[in-house]
């Protein structure tokens, strides 16, 4: 039998959740465009080049995500840097009532349960209850709390009375009696994290809590045969970004990439090129560090990959082709394959990933993202968006498929 | 189509082998002999087994400027699912070893067109490291008989170590593959009141479920087996069961089967080798555990990128040479973690689970068996 927290420790958790609790109405008092404005400054204080938080910021982060300095400083600007103040006001707007015989009802509480793949995950989901006057504790494991106690400190040293609505508890996966002294005060749970893990968290909450999974996901590129006809290279370029970011870490992380065009000939060209744009973001954008079980594992998928088709490998990455193969899923780490694929099969051949196809990259127009996501078979809802912008969704993106605001607001009707 | 010329190179190399293991069987070394059939065999292999001479091409390696069997690159054991893996036709297997599996998932398969290796290799093995006493012994076997798993290499290793150690009188307790925990239960009672000492051999999942079920039985259910009994594990859990550490395993199995933690040895086999190395435990008491690695196998832990061996004490991808596995490819890139200590190598297992593949990890086990 293992032996548990002592009571102690989760009685005090208890405590200080239920303390933050009582934030909500001074942070509802206090405004949205207050909140914006300090969730704003403090992320400029934490992506502004030379500042001397945002380079302590970037040592910190290199250190405990084992990115490269490069990607860590790619990641903070794609990420808070479209966070200004107007983009945060904009999005605190999606919160008025629809209908105006309601209002707003709010979270007392909301806890974040984070995964620590994608360090910058968390933003979007600590932002989101702030801005909704709800307050938030995130609960991390001690790999992945860099990056919200860094976001916490900055809102606390910008705008003390907002930060104090926010606080961040590091303790190790598997301490359930403190989770649960956690989540007791919820009103709102959102989590990250193995499908297992979630399975066994949404079974301990209380029936009235809302419980948002965002469990295990991939992402997927799809190449027409019009984008091969216009500029394959840039094509290429832009899929080998959606690649390289977070060293392909993430949900949103494209594995395999299928091309149109009727001919596995191109398909296998494309792949050459694609090869080729990950060399060229080496030097940029250079992979971090490989954990030696990460190697483990691409060494035999780039050994299947060998044998089945064609490998084109490089310092730090590789590109499988195997024709119209299966779709096999790449360790990450800037590995990836590219199959061959009929436009009218493509839906078909993603079905498989189900509701874990979270991000579908599609070099092409909005017109062309739309009709295609038309086509896609239930239960597939991923995020589809022009591929160079898989891996840095827009504030207000679904998340999973949901509204993502879900549990932080409901809505009380006045007849 | 094999030609003549091929099945004579494979049959002279099977007899190189066989003369090898049979000359090192008593724990003897010979690197420079070993390397050098590695080093033969791997030439054959490129043009005997298409797999193999796609991965060096891919690899830009000519076999023929190879100096060392380390020169060229091992196969990944995952491409024993995806493609066949023999130098040899396909009418002449006689034996198809899987690797295990969930349901509709791909299965690596080894096959075999002559198993007499595979015993000279097993035997001299298991005689030095976990039969040392000529005594013959009492086998109660924790996995299905060879007859129920006609694929499972397990099943058939411990099959010839009934012929080969075993006292007449195996009891084979997991019948189907499910644990009779009576049969278990009666057979270890038996041999305690009637002073026969045990070879008790399993898969570390099927302790553990009996583990559980004796537990459940109370204080009857302990056994104190009597003296030169030993207990050999091997295997990961695969799901199949809870995991327990290594230390905490040994600790339980000493406790319910009276049997000292010094006597309690670790095997480590896959599908798709031909040769096992078993923990140093009976041949070194007192010292650290460690895998002792046969005379004609090459184990090395490797950088995953480099490929090159990683220092003693560092921890790299275990690649195994077996002379053995002629009729397949003898270098074999494992998954397992592992790293160099004296004589011998720990195996620290897989640990994709531990890494920060978040979100990604299992959607692999969503697509195995999906149609293209």
């Amino acid at each position: 039998m293992t032996e548990g927290p002592p009571a102690t420790a989760t009685a005090a958790l208890r405590s200080a959740a239920a303390r933050i609790s009582t934030t909500g109405p001074a942070l509802q008092a206090l405004g949205s465009d207050r909140v914006a404005s300090a969730i704003a400054r403090a992320a400029a204080a934490l992506s502004r080049s030379g500042s001397e938080v945002a380079e302590d910021a970037r040592r910190a982060l290199g250190e405990s995500t084992g990115l490269s300095d490069e990607m860590v400083r790619w990641a903070l600007e794609t990420t808070l840097g479209p966070a200004d103040e107007p983009a945060l006001r904009a999005l605190a707007e999606h919160l008025r009532a629809p209908l105006p015989w309601a209002v707003v009802a709010r979270a007392r509480l909301a806890v974040l349960v984070l995964a620590g793949n994608v360090f910058t995950a968390p933003f979007r989901a600590i932002c989101l209850p702030l801005l909704s006057g709800v307050p938030v504790v995130a609960k991390a494991s001690s790999r992945d709390d860099v990056f919200p106690r860094l976001l916490s400190a900055a809102l606390r040293a910008v705008d003390a009375e907002v930060g104090r609505s926010f606080e961040v508890f590091t303790f190790p996966r598997g301490s359930t009696a403190l989770l649960d002294a956690l989540v007791s005060q919820a009103d709102v749970v959102s989590a990250y994290g193995s499908d297992a893990t979630l399975a066994e968290l949404r079974g301990r909450l209380s029936a009235t809590t809302t419980f948002v999974s965002h469990g295990h996901g991939v992402g997927v590129a799809y190449v027409p045969e019009a984008a091969l006809q216009r500029d394959p290279g840039e094509t290429a370029a832009r899929i080998a970004l959606d690649v390289a970011a977070y060293d392909q870490r993430g949900c949103l992380s494209p594995h395999a990439v299928f091309v149109d065009g009727g001919a596995t000939r191109r398909a296998r060209d494309f792949a050459a090129a694609l090869s080729e744009a990950l060399g060229g973001l080496a030097s940029r954008l250079p992979r971090g560090v490989l954990p030696v079980e990460m190697g483990a594992a691409q060494l035999q998928w780039r050994g299947v990959a060998a044998v089945r088709g064609e490998l084109f490998e490089g310092d730090g990455w590789a590109v499988s082709f195997e024709g119209e193969g299966p779709l096999r899923l790449s360790p990450g780490y800037r590995n990836v394959s590219v199959l061959a694929c009929d436009a009218a099969q493509l839906g078909r051949r993603l079905l498989p990933l189900g509701a874990h196809l979270k991000a579908l990259g599609v070099a092409g127009d909005e017109r062309a993202r739309r009709a295609l996501a038309e086509r896609l078979p239930a239960p597939l809802c991923p995020r589809v968006s022009d591929v160079g912008a898989m891996q840095s969704p827009p504030l207000d993106s679904l998340a999973d498929g949901a509204d993502p605001f879900t549990g932080l607001v409901r809505w009380t009707q006045v007849d | 189509m094999e030609t003549g010329d091929a099945r004579a190179r494979r049959e002279a190399l099977t007899r190189r082998a066989a003369a090898l293991i049979e000359r090192l069987a008593d724990g003897g070394r010979d690197e420079a002999a070993r390397d050098a059939l590695l080093l033969d065999l791997l030439r054959f292999q490129v043009d005997a087994v298409p797999a193999y001479g796609r991965l060096l091409s891919a690899r830009g390696v000519r076999a023929e400027e190879a100096v060392a069997p380390q020169a060229l690159p091992a196969l990944p054991t995952d491409i024993f699912r995806h493609v066949r893996i023999a130098s040899h036709p396909e009418a002449e297997d006689v034996r198809r070893f899987e690797t295990s599996g969930t349901t509709g998932a791909l299965r690596g398969v080894h096959p075999l067109s002559d198993l007499s290796l595979y015993d000279r290799a097993a035997r001299a093995a298991a005689r030095h490291a976990l039969f040392p006493e000529p005594e013959r012994t009492r086998l109660v076997v924790l996995a299905p008989h060879e007859q129920e798993a006609p694929a499972s290499s397990l099943s058939y290793m411990l099959s010839r170590f009934a012929e080969w150690f075993g006292d007449g009188d195996a009891r084979w307790v997991m019948p189907g593959g499910t644990l009779d925990l009576d049969a278990l239960a009666g057979a270890l009672s038996e041999a305690e009141h009637g002073g026969v000492p045990v070879a008790l051999l399993g898969t570390s999942f099927a302790f553990v479920h009996a583990e559980e079920g004796l537990s459940r039985r109370g204080a009857d259910a302990s056994f104190r087996l009597p003296e030169g009994s030993r207990i050999m594990q091997t295997g990961g859990y695969k799901g199949r069961s809870r995991e327990i550490a290594p230390a905490e395993m040994r600790r339980l199995l000493s406790t319910r089967y009276g049997v000292p933690e010094g006597r309690v040895v670790a095997e480590y086999g896959m599908t798709e080798l031909s040769s096992q190395m078993y923990e140093t435990t009976l041949l070194a008491p007192g010292e650290p555990r460690r895998l002792w690695v046969p005379g004609w196998v090459r184990a090395v832990p490797v950088h995953p990128e480099s490929l090159a061996p990683v220092a003693p004490g560092e921890v790299g991808i275990l690649r195994i040479d077996d002379v053995a596995n002629v009729g397949s490819v003898c270098a074999v890139q494992t998954a397992d973690l592992a790293r160099v200590e004296g004589q011998g190598v720990v195996v620290l297992g897989r640990a994709p689970g531990t890494t920060p593949r978040g979100c990604s990890l299992a959607v692999d086990a969503i697509l195995e068996g999906a149609e293209p």
